[in-house]
């Protein structure tokens, strides 16, 4: 297996409010292979944004990275000073956001704004800037580019201005382009679009994708590998297959047996997860998830866990896991209210 | 009976926190405003120690003591008919107070609601209200505020009154726009959907939640107020005499600053350390009340 | 954790059940200076059935919540009538419409902006019962506090104010609210589109709980059309300002007979790597169109992928009309869906 592109180890990030610390990242490891896209993923309060946040020095105040260690290639970031990590941000690693509106300046064409992003990093004259951003636009799917270069943000549509930043992003050729909820604000026939779009690009280019979101659906259909983020920690780990398949975690596993699918055959009751988000000013004793787990033990409210293989190429931190729930507990699997793999309806066809 | 899981709720802080305790909770942790409520507070006290005692009667004449500086017997000195300054500052003092809070009282009453209204209903009535504000603000407010004391007679209410024509239009205008962002709120709107008749609308949703800046506005309106009664009285159009302002003193101080330079000083300083106190209080105020600022 | 793995369908689906809700060819325009106007909502005609949940999803711009707030009057309509039971809700005006709101009430998408931060929560659920002097005291204590429990939370934190609840027991809080009058009708606007994944199940299944008990009917309006295929007996799809679909909700999942549902559908993600990795977006043309200049004839023209242009597409408005018993569509060529 080749080597990682992105090293993380040991990551925490704090916030300092009145009211205490708040350890929106506390403690999180792992890795991003060349070219491989992988999923984050988890509500809000869990720490996802800001972890992708701290990979490039950009927490704002009053958050500060407090400890930990982030390797992209052989160089550390966090012993990098602000020029050198100015450097990379923009051009080995590539960031977009939620809302394109407020990342994209209103008065300023649009055209230039791709450009700067190359005479930033001193890659290209004016001329040869100009000639990338037509070519990036055409492959982002911007229909007549040549046109919408000289258009501002707000003539673009919401779709075509996440296409915009997309392209921004992949001005400079960057090994990683990490992508914080990019879809989130748009409808859902455009982000089909956007994400279509962002797997032709893995694919083609070699970018690596790190895509956060809250949307399981959205890593089914893009990621290869997925991380799964509850109150600041990593809770599991694995392929995007296994995960889905056979999630480890109860919050995992409890996420998937909330979410309503359009593909369902019949009604049936979603599995709610009980409780509220946790507090991350005083996050619960030993296990973080444990006061809303309907599978803890007496160990869970005092021992917190860690890491672990719970099954080849997959880590899980419970003291529990499913496969013991299941058969300890007799809790019952995914009753199978879907389609058999491969195979059966899609939604939108007739049977 | 077929509810939710029960979901017993555990709300985020442990105590009941109403926005005002929150509120009053961080006034209390800004020092200057802290400091200037004390002053205040004693101000208010010798104002009313005034009513019942004051060391000399404020308009005992004594001309032996004339233009005479701090003394044992007169500590703040005596003015050019001989009268005890430090009296007739206290005295000073009520005049000051009634008039900076009475106009206030007025402004929020007349203000606040043709504001609210005309913010809230739109239409015809904003567009009247509108017109009359700006009408108000092209008069000169001094040139208002004399003739009116000119018409109705030099008295304390009617002073009171002139200062209320020229002010009670900042006190409209911010309620006017408060009402006119809130009525956009989603709650106003669920306030309809609940029924709520249009009065309940403007005085149980719109107005409480732009009391904030309302309050803050009014505060910050007293200083404006005591200084603008000490000016007319500076001019000769504010108190009569012998009924001391700390104006009308400031005035006769004037006069006399050559040999007599503490009667200018002593009601000076007054109205200065009022005016900051109010201030602070104010800004503090402002701080404490904006929902922005919170963490 | 006690929880039925299965609920009977006890769906009242029939056509010809009463309808509780008549929309007759409603318009909404809203100026838009130059004499233009943004056609939100341009001749929508439809019916909600006592007892059912009508599900109503459309992307930004197809006049989904504008139509939500037509239904409840918070917006007067700019011609069309909207009946509720046999009350012409479009002619009532004052007094007289403020009555009807005892039987129409309302659940916003901002838990955070539709309770009075001023207000403590009691005072918040209570406000309806008090608008229309239904109870008073003690009664009406012991009333919010039924309803806190009924929704889920403690009823001794009626003292406590909004802020210092989270999302989803605002959110609560919010469904309390609008259950505090036993109203025969809820319009859900996108209720649920502001919270967590994990805590919109619960306010799901407490809305389902809810009609279940109290017999309730529920407008639900949401963009997820995940939730919505959960939770609908019946879904409408809008599309710039018009209805393009009605059916119930396995049949508008199964069986589309509109390109542009058909094209929504295959646009959702599923949470399943291996469906997902199988599943062919259907491809739409272009961006959605200005609401303030819709295409002519039918809509969806400009995007769709079997449309025939110019004639009949550019031309004719296809009728929204019965293709399969209990399901219309408004397409020239619903049979190549």
């Amino acid at each position: 297996m080749a080597s990682p592109i992105l090293s993380v180890r040991n990551l925490r990030t704090q916030f300092k409010t009145d009211a205490g610390i708040v350890r929106a990242v506390d403690d999180v490891s792992f890795d991003l292979f060349p070219g491989e896209s992988l999923g984050i993923v988890g509500e809000s309060g869990s720490g996802k944004s800001i972890t992708a946040l701290s990979i490039l020095r950009l927490v704002p105040e009053p958050g500060k990275i407090v400890s930990g260690d982030i390797r992209f290639r052989n160089d550390d970031l966090m012993k990098m000073s602000d020029e050198e990590i100015r450097d990379v941000r923009g051009k080995d690693i590539a960031m977009i956001f939620q809302d394109p509106q407020s990342s994209l300046n209103p008065v300023i064409k649009t055209g230039y704004q791709i450009d700067e992003a190359m005479l930033a990093h001193k890659n290209a004259t004016p001329s040869q800037a100009r000639a990338r951003t037509i070519e990036l636009l055409k492959k982002v799917r911007i229909p007549a580019p040549e046109r919408r270069v000289k258009d501002f943000p707000h003539q673009l549509s919401g779709g075509m201005r996440q296409r915009a930043m997309i392209a921004m992003g992949l001005a400079n050729s960057p090994s990683i382009l990490i992508a914080d909820e990019p879809t989130t604000a748009l409808d859902v026939t455009v982000q089909a679009q956007i994400l279509e779009l962002l797997a032709d690009l893995n694919h083609e280019l070699g970018t690596a994708i790190i895509m956060i979101t809250h949307n399981m659906g959205v890593v089914a259909g893009l990621c290869t590998r997925v991380i799964v983020m509850y109150a600041g920690q990593i809770v599991e780990q694995g392929p995007v297959d296994q995960i889905f398949e056979q999630p480890q975690h109860p919050y995992t596993w409890s996420l998937l047996r909330s979410i309503p699918r359009v593909d369902a055959l019949r009604h049936e009751r979603l599995r709610s997860i009980e409780g509220i988000a946790p507090d991350l000013l005083r996050p619960p004793s030993g296990c973080r998830f444990h006061p809303r787990c309907p599978f803890r033990i007496e160990k869970c409210f005092t021992d917190e866990p860690h890491l672990e293989e719970v099954k080849p190429d997959q880590v899980a931190a419970c003291w529990v896991t499913m496969d013991r729930a299941r058969a300890e507990m007799g809790a019952d699997d995914l009753v199978d209210i879907r389609p058999g793999a491969g195979s059966g309806v899609h939604p939108g066809e007739m049977r | 009976m077929a509810t939710a899981a029960a979901v017993l709720a555990q709300p985020i802080e442990p105590e009941q926190a109403s926005l005002w305790s929150d509120a009053w909770r961080r006034l209390r942790r800004n020092r200057f405003a802290l400091i200037s409520s004390v002053y205040l507070a004693f101000l208010v006290g010798v104002a009313l120690l005034a009513l019942v005692w004051t060391p000399y009667r404020m308009s005992a004449i004594g001309l032996a003591q004339i233009y005479s500086g701090p003394s044992a017997a007169h500590l703040l000195g005596a003015d050019e008919l001989g009268r005890d300054i430090l009296s007739r500052l206290m005295v000073g003092a009520q005049v000051s107070l009634v008039v900076g809070v009475g106009t206030q009282l007025l402004v929020l009453a007349v203000g606040v609601p043709l504001g609210l209204i005309a913010g809230y209903y739109k239409g015809v009535v904003d567009t009247v209200l509108t017109f009359i504000i700006n009408v108000f603000y092209g008069i000169p407010d001094v040139l208002l505020a004399m003739i009116l004391v000119f018409i109705l007679g030099p008295s304390l209410t009617n002073i009171i009154i002139a200062i209320v024509a020229t002010r009670w239009m900042d006190m409209a205008r911010l309620a006017r726009g408060q009402a006119l962002t809130l009525r956009e709120r989603e709650f106003v709107e669920a306030g309809r959907a609940a029924g709520a008749r249009p009065g309940k609308m403007l005085f149980g949703h719109i107005l409480p939640n732009a009391l904030g800046p309302i309050i803050v506005q009014a505060t910050l309106g007293i200083p404006a107020a005591i200084l603008f009664e000490a000016f007319l009285s500076f001019l000769g159009v504010g108190v009569q005499p012998p009924t001391p302002s700390w104006g009308s003193m400031a005035n006769e101080g004037v006069q006399a600053i050559q040999y007599a330079p503490h009667m200018v000083i002593a009601p000076s300083i007054a109205l200065s350390v009022t005016l900051m106190a109010f201030n602070f209080l104010g800004d503090g105020l402002r701080d404490a009340l904006d929902p922005r600022s919170r963490r | 954790m006690a929880e039925p793995a299965q609920q009977p369908d006890i769906r009242p689906v029939q056509a010809g059940a009463k309808p509780l809700i008549r929309v007759e060819n409603v318009v909404k325009h809203f100026p838009a200076g130059f004499g233009t106007s943004v056609k939100a909502v341009d001749g929508v005609s439809f019916e909600i059935r006592e007892g059912e949940t009508l599900g109503l999803v459309g992307e930004s711009g197809c006049g989904k919540s504008t139509l939500g707030r037509l239904v409840t009057q918070l917006l007067p309509v700019t011609s069309g009538k909207i009946f509720l039971g046999d009350v012409e809700l479009t002619r009532l005006r004052g007094e007289k419409l403020r009555q009807q709101r005892r039987e129409l009430q309302i659940i916003f998408q901002d838990p955070f902006a539709s309770l009075d931060p001023r207000m403590t929560v009691g005072d918040i659920i209570a406000e309806p019962l008090a608008n229309f002097r239904v109870m008073r005291g003690r009664k009406l204590n012991a009333r919010v506090q039924e309803l806190l429990r009924v929704v889920g939370l403690n009823p001794n934190f009626n003292n406590r104010y909004p802020h210092e609840f989270s999302g989803g027991q605002r959110q609560r809080i919010g469904v309390a609210r609008a259950l505090a009058l036993n109203p025969k009708v809820i319009v859900c606007d996108e209720a649920i589109s502001a919270l967590d994944v994990s805590i919109q199940a619960q306010i799901v299944n407490l809305l389902e709980d809810l009609q279940r008990e109290y017999r309730l009917t529920y407008l639900f309006i949401a963009h997820d059309l995940s939730v919505v295929r959960h939770i609908s007996d019946r879904v409408m799809v809008m599309y710039l300002g018009k209805i393009v679909e009605v059916a119930d909700s396995t049949q508008t999942y199964t069986n589309p007979k509109h390109p542009y549902t058909k094209a929504l559908l295959s646009a959702i993600p599923v949470p399943d790597p291996r469906i997902q990795r199988g599943r062919r977006l259907v491809e739409l043309t272009g961006e959605i169109p200005s609401p303030i200049n819709p295409p002519s004839g039918c809509r969806f023209h400009t995007r769709c992928p079997i449309a025939r242009v110019p004639t009949p597409c550019a031309e004719v408005e296809p009728p929204l009309e019965e293709k399969l018993r209990d399901h219309l569509a408004a397409c020239h060529f619903s049979q190549d869906v």
